[in-house]
């Protein structure tokens, strides 16, 4: 069963009266539990096709289905909802609403759910647990380092068993140590959970821990 | 050239900022527009008031000989009238010039009926005037209701008020006879046929001026040539000290050159209690916008912390970075200024020349000496630059500290801990946090408050400042109001007079009150009545041994009296009056020192009695008051009632009834029924304000402006607020992007920045409340003491003391709309952050 499909997907960006084309006719199959990195240089289109994986922006031509739903036939509300159950996200940087303590920003998804309160904390501190970080949980973001923070940001993304995790550059802001270890810990999830993972990198480290590479060139994809 | 690097780079950097520095320049804009709009509005309406006034009568300087202006006597012409004249003409500032002579005279009406004695008698004043030169200088001519202007060519023809001639009983077409005293000791007189009947809608200018030509008068008064006064116009009223400095030394010792300030001391003191309240206004409404643009500004920097931190790891000096931002506060101010000024010239030009119509909201500034019901607006440059310099610096004083503060990062915490670095820091305990509740978006709205206290903290400061200072203003106006009202009415005037109709034209002793004991006592068996005492009234001339002045008198019950008016508690010298037939008076200290008399020595003082008679009696001064008001100190006094009958001859008559009410509010209600009480013909009841008109037209005059600046200031208080909440909601993109990518629902953040600002908006509203209460309070206590600025004891009912009063009835309606606005002004952000593209919103930095 395909998790994602992509079929013919383009992304042309107009800015002024110049166009550039992030994305030109990507077709593309993932399969439910699969471990996969976008690699490619700079501009090569991996941000941009992770935000249409994630229904954030439109496509200028071509469609999408993540779980058998087509995304372009979805209105705001729905992209929201589907967003909200199916899908995690983990940025760059960023990543946490900064208001909000580790523990509130895992249990904010949750939330949003409607999950009931006593389940969703049982559920949080698992997850949080899962990911290490015991003991640090009323900690706001300002008061965790990054790495701590990217493993919050990670929690909260499979906390409400989404069909599929998108990561953009987890580790980019990480030291190599700190990035493997989060590496080795989304690997962990994948096997253990069989959450769908997919990230960009240009990372050696990160390209080694996925199971599958998709090389994406000038929009395209090259293998 | 570095110079320009920085310049440039502020440039560069208020262009990448577009919107933000949009903002900022319209706060700074606005407010210019509105402190422009404001001062060429008051201008405008002062302008008018002096324009009108000298208009009627005195013309913008007079020229008299030395001595003339405090003691107008015959003694006193001059026969160079044409010489000067020609001299002056050769003057660019004065456009018009002409000669007069004034003197008094009885003026009487048609002898209808010679046998019965019925011939209108009036003292008036007659003025000669040259017709032509005369309409150039003054517009009294205008003011024509029936008939037609003086001509040269009709030597007899005369020009009166109409209350003039409805005294003397004759319209035009009728003769007037004028009886004077010539300059040379004869009595003077002639007869005159009315050419024509004006109503300036002065009381003063329509009961006392009789004008005749130039020739006839100085016929009658022979004077052969001579004159009294030179009146003359100038084109620009600015000129008039200069003009005023410049003849006097041109003419020498003989002449006195006087301005209208000083021919026209009432209108002075109106046009400076007018600048007075409205430069308090002003400062006020300055430092709210001042606030606001320090407001702005400040957030403008502290957002960019970024920005600052990669300078600074780039190699800039602390002092080259601090450089950007005062040449970008710099730009915006400039930028700004130029708007602003662009836009208060052309809102006050666009009213200047279409006016303002007030004339639905008040009868009274229709009779307001010199003012209708539309005002017209001036611009000035004068105010216009200070006003311009002026924001421009507190725009880049306000950006000092920020500029310091960016000069300072350490550009690693800059950069890595983006805009943490520049912000306030709460410590936090690290408590448990309890169960994220179901309330989530009012939670994350509290602790967005609590996150960011800089921003929290100018936003209150914001709404709180604007508030406190409406509310100050509010305060300041309803004290003046209601002290200005209270002590008109409590000193003599009370809340109603019940009186003969006509009795106030001449104050007639014949015209008493019939059956005065039963009326007393039916009027103060009124609910509304709470106290009610009789009174004699009658225009009198008191004497010492070496001076004379003219003295309005009351005979009055001590007894009843002092439960409707509060003069006895003014007393400074002596004791109030003892009551019975003790022959004793109280006057004014003012009076007392023109007199040269002190306490315990008599005056004498003469009045025309009912039987024909000049009545006189000599009385003891037995207490001197001080009521803050000159002319109550100069021009009245009380005497027992029973003495007063003596004087006047009407033994148990009665003149008017003074009444206090429970509630003054309920004066113009209490008419009706009092008058219903009233069993014979030809009574009325009077309220304070026909009374003392002049209260009710200023008090008319301020409320009005009162309206027009609140609405000002509400604009530029709501406008700050938004312009705060707007930049606190734009600076979170990334936030609300945030919070989109994890599947918000776009209502849910909407929610969240409601609970914020409705927090902030209720925080703001307290802190605002609280501070107007206590500056209020302060100032309740204390009291604004305007005594320096020496116009307030030319006014009835003005004290030179304010003490602001909160009208609960006056603040609530602006507090409420100022919250809303607030809340409002919050949620168009809000709402434009859930249409964006969360990817956009996410990269926004």
């Amino acid at each position: 069963m395909h998790n994602v499909r992509v079929e013919k997907l383009t992304r042309i960006y107009r800015q002024d009266s110049i166009a550039v084309t992030a994305l030109k006719d990507v077709d593309l199959d993932i399969a439910a539990g699969e471990f996969i990195a976008l690699v490619g240089p700079s501009g090569s289109g991996k941000s941009t096709l992770l935000n249409l994986l994630g229904g954030l922006d439109h496509p200028t031509s071509g469609r999408l289905w993540v779980e058998d739903r087509e995304l372009g036939a979805m209105s705001a509300r729905e992209l929201a909802d589907m967003r909200l159950r199916r899908i995690g996200f983990v940025f760059q940087e960023y990543n946490l609403i900064p208001v909000l303590s580790a523990i509130e920003n895992v249990e904010y998804v949750m939330l949003l759910q409607g999950v009931a309160d006593q389940e969703r904390r049982r559920r949080a501190l698992a997850v949080l647990a899962d990911v290490g970080l015991t003991g640090l949980e009323h900690r706001r973001p300002g008061e965790l380092s990054g790495g701590q923070q990217q493993r919050v940001a990670v929690a909260r993304a499979i906390v409400a068993e989404p069909a599929l995790v998108l990561a953009d550059e987890p580790t980019a802001n990480l030291d190599s140590v700190t990035g493997a270890a989060l590496m080795d810990m989304m690997r962990r999830l994948n096997e253990t959970k069989g959450i769908t993972f997919v990230f960009s990198t240009h990372d050696q480290m990160v390209m080694e821990r996925a199971r599958r590479l998709v090389h994406l060139k000038d929009g395209r994809v090259v293998i | 050239m570095a110079q320009f690097i920085f310049l440039k780079l502020a440039l560069r950097g208020l262009r990448r900022n577009l919107r933000r520095s949009l903002i900022t320049i319209s706060a700074i804009a606005i407010g210019l527009a509105a402190l422009v709009f404001l001062r060429g509005y008051i201008d405008g309406t002062n302008r008018q008031m002096i324009s009108n006034i000298t208009g009627y009568l005195s013309g913008h300087l007079q020229v008299h000989q030395r001595g003339y202006h405090d003691d107008p006597t015959l003694d006193l012409t001059f026969n160079r009238a044409d010489e000067l004249m020609a001299r002056f003409g050769k003057r660019d500032a004065i456009t018009a010039i002409a000669p007069r002579v004034e003197s008094p005279a009885l003026a009487s009406g048609p002898d209808q009926a010679p046998a019965s004695g019925q011939m209108k008698t009036r003292g008036v004043m007659m003025i000669g005037v040259d017709p032509e030169r005369e309409r150039r200088v003054t517009t009294l001519y205008k003011a024509l209701m029936q008939g037609e202007y003086l001509d040269p060519a009709d030597r007899r023809g005369a020009m009166m008020g109409e209350r003039t001639a409805e005294i003397l009983g004759v319209k035009v077409g009728d003769e007037v006879a004028l009886v004077t005293q010539a300059s040379d000791g004869s009595v003077g007189a002639a007869r005159f046929r009315v050419r024509g009947i004006y109503r300036s809608g002065i009381d003063m200018i329509d009961t006392s001026f009789i004008f005749v030509p130039l020739a006839a008068a100085q016929e009658m008064l022979a004077l052969e040539g001579r004159v009294t006064t030179v009146a003359a116009r100038l084109a620009d009223l600015d000129d008039v000290p200069s003009t005023v400095a410049q003849l006097r030394s041109e003419l020498g010792p003989d002449f006195e050159v006087l301005g209208w300030r000083t021919l026209m001391p009432e209108l002075s003191g109106n046009v400076e209690l007018h600048y007075l309240f409205v430069n308090m206004i002003l400062l006020i409404v300055f430092s709210v916008v001042t606030l606001g643009i320090a407001n702005t500004v400040l957030m403008g920097v502290m957002e960019r912390t970024h920005e600052f931190g990669v300078m600074l790891a780039l190699g800039t000096r602390p002092a080259q970075v601090a450089r950007t931002v005062l040449y970008e506060a710099l730009l915006l101010g400039l930028a700004a200024i130029v708007l602003g000024g662009a836009i208060g010239v052309g809102i006050t030009a666009y009213f200047g020349y279409r006016g303002i119509d007030f004339g639905e909201y008040t009868q009274a500034a229709q009779m307001m000496p010199g003012l209708t019901g539309i005002v017209y607006p001036s611009v000035r440059m004068e105010p216009l630059l200070l006003l311009s310099a002026l924001l421009l610096a507190a725009t880049i004083f306000a950006s000092v500290y920020p500029a310091l503060k960016a000069a300072h990062l350490s550009p690693v915490e800059a950069i890595r801990g983006m805009r943490q670095a520049l912000h306030l820091r709460l410590p936090r305990l690290h408590l448990a946090t309890p169960l994220l509740p179901r309330a989530v978006f009012a939670r994350i709205a509290l602790r967005g408050i609590a996150r960011n206290p800089r921003r929290t903290l100018l936003t209150l400061c914001a709404l709180g400042a604007g508030l406190a200072a409406y509310l100050f203003l509010s305060a300041f106006a309803s004290g003046f109001y209601l002290q200005m009202r209270n002590n008109a009415t409590d000193l003599i005037t009370a809340h109603l007079q019940i009186e003969r109709k006509g009795f106030r034209d001449e104050f007639d002793a014949k015209l008493a009150l019939a059956q005065n004991d039963q009326l007393l006592e039916r009027i103060r068996a009124n609910p509304l009545v709470a106290a009610a005492a009789p009174r004699l009234q009658a225009q009198t001339m008191a004497s010492s041994p070496t001076k004379s002045e003219p003295l309005m008198l009351y005979g009055v019950d001590p007894m009843a009296e002092t439960k409707v008016t509060t003069l006895h508690t003014k007393i400074v010298e002596g004791a109030y009056l003892s009551g019975g037939r003790v022959r004793e008076i109280v006057i004014g200290r003012k009076l007392a020192e023109r007199l040269r008399v002190r306490l315990g020595e008599k005056i004498v003082v003469m009045a025309p009695a009912a039987d024909g008679t000049l009545g006189s009696a000599a009385l003891r001064i037995t207490g001197i008051v001080e009521t803050g008001n000159d002319m109550f100190d100069r021009t009245m006094a009380v005497t027992n009632l029973a003495v007063a009958r003596e004087l006047l001859a009407v033994p148990g008559d009665i003149a008017t009834i003074a009444v206090r009410l429970y509630d003054i509010d309920a004066a113009e209600a209490a008419i009706p029924a009092l008058a219903a009480s009233m069993t014979a013909p030809a009574q009325q009841v009077v309220s304070w304000k026909s009374l003392q008109p002049e209260v009710e037209q200023m008090l008319d005059l301020i409320r009005i402006n009162l309206r027009v600046i609140l609405i000002i200031v509400f604009a530029v208080v709501a406008l700050g607020v938004m312009n705060t909440l707007l930049m606190a909601v734009l600076e979170r993109r990334r936030e609300f992007g945030l919070q989109l990518a994890l599947g918000t629902q776009s209502a849910q953040i909407v929610r969240t920045v409601l609970y914020e600002s409705l927090v902030l908006g209720a925080l703001g509203l307290g802190a605002g409340m609280i501070g107007g209460a206590l500056i209020v309070g302060y100032f309740h206590t204390a009291g604004f003491d305007l005594s320096a600025y020496s116009v307030t004891g030319r006014f009835p009912g003005l004290t030179s003391v304010i003490y602001p009063t909160i009208l609960i009835a006056n603040i609530w309606l602006p507090a409420a709309a100022l919250f809303i606005t607030s809340v409002a002004a919050a949620l168009y952000p809000a709402w434009r952050a859930t249409r964006l593209d969360p990817v956009q919103a996410l990269r926004h930095v």
